[in-house]
Parts: C-alpha cells; structure tokens; sequence
C-alpha cells in the first residue's frame, strides 16, 4: 500500500514537470487548423507538415 | 677521441614553438585563449558599454559627451524602480518556492526504488531546453482559447481564465521560470543529500528525533552551503530574467522586469545612452548582491568544515 503511494506521487511529480514537454511533442505533429481549435484536440491525426515546412517551405532555414 | 659540444645560445637558436613551450611562458600559452577571449567578448564589450552609458547616443544621431546625465534620468525614472522592484518580488518569490519544492522533491526521490535512473532522468528534462523556445510554446499553452491550461481548468470545473492580464501574468511568468528550473535545485540538494553520511541520521533516531526534527536540526545544517549555492547563482541569472518575457507578455501588462526594460530602451527605443547607464546599473547591483551572497557562502563552508 505505502508503495502505491509512493509510486502515485512519483506520477504526479513526473507529470507536472513533462507535461508541457510531451504538449508541445504533440503539437508538431498538428496542422495548423488543429492547433487552433477551442478546445484543443486530444485526438488528431498526425501529421509532418510542420517539419516538412522547416525544412523546406522557409527560405531562411536549414533546407 | 674528438668529443663535438654543440653549443647554442638559446636565444638565438629557439623556435617561437620552443619558447611557448618553455618553463617560464607555459602558462601564458595555456591560459593566453582564454584572456583573448574574454577581452573580446567580455572585457571590451564592458568599457564600451561604460563609455556610450556617459553619452547622449540615440541611433539616429552622432553621439556627445553628457556626463552623468544618462544616471539621473535612470534614477529619477519611476518606471526603472518599478521594474527593479518587480525584478526583486520574482527573485525572492522564484527562490523560495524552487528551493522549498526542490528540497522536498529530492527527498522524496533519495531512497532506492526500481526505475529510479529513469525517473531522475525526466526531472532533468526541462533544463535541456531552450527558454526562449519553451516561452514560445508556454504562450501557446496559456492562451485564452487554444491553451491547454484553460482546458485542463475547465475539466476541474473553474473556466476560462485570461492568464496575460495585469497583475496575474507576473505569476505566469514566475511560474514558466519555476518549472524551468526547478531540476537544477533538485539535482543539487538531491546530490548533496546523497552525500551526507549515514551514521549521523543512525544516531538521530536512536535518540529519538523525530522525522521532521532530524531534518531541521540535522539535514538543514549540513545542506546549508548547497542552499546557498542554489540562492547565488539564481540570484544571478534571475536578475537578468529575459526569456520568458520575449514569447509571452513583451514586457505588457505589468511584467517590465530590469533585463526587459534595458533591451526595450536600447533596441526598441534606441537610446543606446540610456540603456547603457541601465545595464552598467543592473550589473553594478548583480555584483554588490553576490559579493554579500558570496561572503555568506564563504562564511558557512567555513563553518560547515
């Protein structure tokens, strides 16, 4: 029992700190007509658009 | 037998390779990198910076000697000591609540459980990351409409909150800078807590200290030139908060902190003057504030020996 307790904390201490980290993951693999939605989706398809277009469309990036 | 004695005079024969390498220049040649470059990007950037902060120089016309002109204006100005108030508020405030967070996180990670390799790992995670980049994205995820909070507030029940409103948006920013770097105040109380020695925690409980008592009168004592650390250098690098800033509010809605109004009179403004005589201010009070914190530090490690 003072193990699941233990382990219940481990989360919350773990999700608080990645959870803007795993956000913004998600979120480059969003189009931008997902990104902008109220509320914002949770279930989406995934997509590369986003680093296509760092890679190719801007002309003052790496490609 | 013919014995041939070369003899050099060795200051004629010595290749410039030779004389680096000698006895005497060794040290110049190792540490000689280092000094050009800290002349370069630290010690000319400063005297120039010193010299324009007594001129009247803004952009679009041909600077001229004012004295100390530019130092009245800056101290005169209700805005700076605003700015410099707020700057001190996020300090104390982001010091204590990293520190009290850190302690307490570190001493719920310091025993042996299976992943724990794992699990110090991702706590580390969010210092790896561009401030600048994550301020982007935590205006993103603040966002009235599009952000992630106000949906997890809604689920809780509470609604749509607008976080970049006066008076709130300072907690906002003091809350990007937290989450920041909370992992370094973690990571050094937990490396210090692995260090203490055990038998003196043995002893406590055999005399009957409890959990809490042990940890004040014990842990606290012997942590206390860690915590000193963690207050000095984020004392450093809070006085110059700057990134969380530039994704998020700009300076609006009542979060000007010193950095911010030094970069706004400078290259918005371009009262280059003016934001010289700020920034020779900014670092004049970084120093004296870390002298005194140094002292203190020096002053408990000594103490703690």
């Amino acid at each position: 029992m003072r193990r699941v307790g233990f382990w219940i904390g481990i989360v919350v201490i773990l999700s608080v700190i990645l959870f803007p980290i795993i956000w913004v993951y998600l979120t480059s693999f969003k189009t931008p007509d997902d990104i902008l939605t109220t509320p914002p989706k949770l279930v989406f398809s995934p997509t590369f658009y986003n680093y296509e277009y760092i890679v190719s469309v801007r002309p003052s990036s790496l490609g | 037998m013919i014995e041939t004695v070369l003899v050099e005079s060795p200051e004629a024969r010595k290749t410039f390779w030779q004389v680096l390498t000698s006895e005497k220049y060794f040290k110049w040649t190792l540490i000689g990198p280092l000094l050009l470059t800290l002349a370069v990007f630290m010690i000319y950037p400063l005297f120039y910076c010193i010299y324009y902060s007594v001129q009247e120089y803004v952009l679009v016309k041909e600077p001229y000697f004012i004295g100390l002109e530019n130092y009245r204006m800056v101290l005169q100005d209700p805005v700076f000591w605003q700015a410099l108030g707020r700057t001190f508020y996020v300090l104390v405030v982001c010091i204590a609540v990293e520190l009290i967070l850190g302690m307490a996180i570190a001493l719920y990670l310091n025993r042996e459980f299976r992943g724990q390799g794992i699990v110090r790992g991702l706590c580390l995670l969010p210092l790896l990351i561009s401030p600048l980049a994550m301020s982007l994205m935590w205006n993103y995820m603040f966002h009235t409409h599009f952000g992630v909070v106000n949906m997890v507030l809604g689920w809780l029940g509470v609604g749509m909150v607008e976080f970049f409103v006066p008076g709130r948006a300072i907690y906002i920013i003091m809350a990007m800078t937290i989450w920041q770097w909370l992992p370094f105040s973690i990571f050094v109380l937990f490396a210090g807590l692995r260090g203490l020695p055990k038998d003196v925690f043995e002893a406590a409980r055999v005399d009957g200290a409890s959990p809490w008592y042990s940890f004040r009168r014990v842990t606290l004592p012997m942590l206390m030139p860690l915590v000193l650390i963690i207050v000095l250098l984020r004392t450093c690098w809070l006085i110059r908060l700057f990134d969380p800033l530039y994704g998020t509010t700009r300076g609006g809605v009542g979060t000007e902190l010193l950095d911010w109004l030094i970069y706004r009179v400078s290259f918005v403004f371009f009262d280059v003057g003016l934001g010289s005589a700020l920034a020779i201010i900014s670092l004049f009070l970084t120093i004296v504030i870390c002298a005194i914190l140094f002292r203190v530090l020096m002053r408990a490690l000594g103490a703690a020996r």
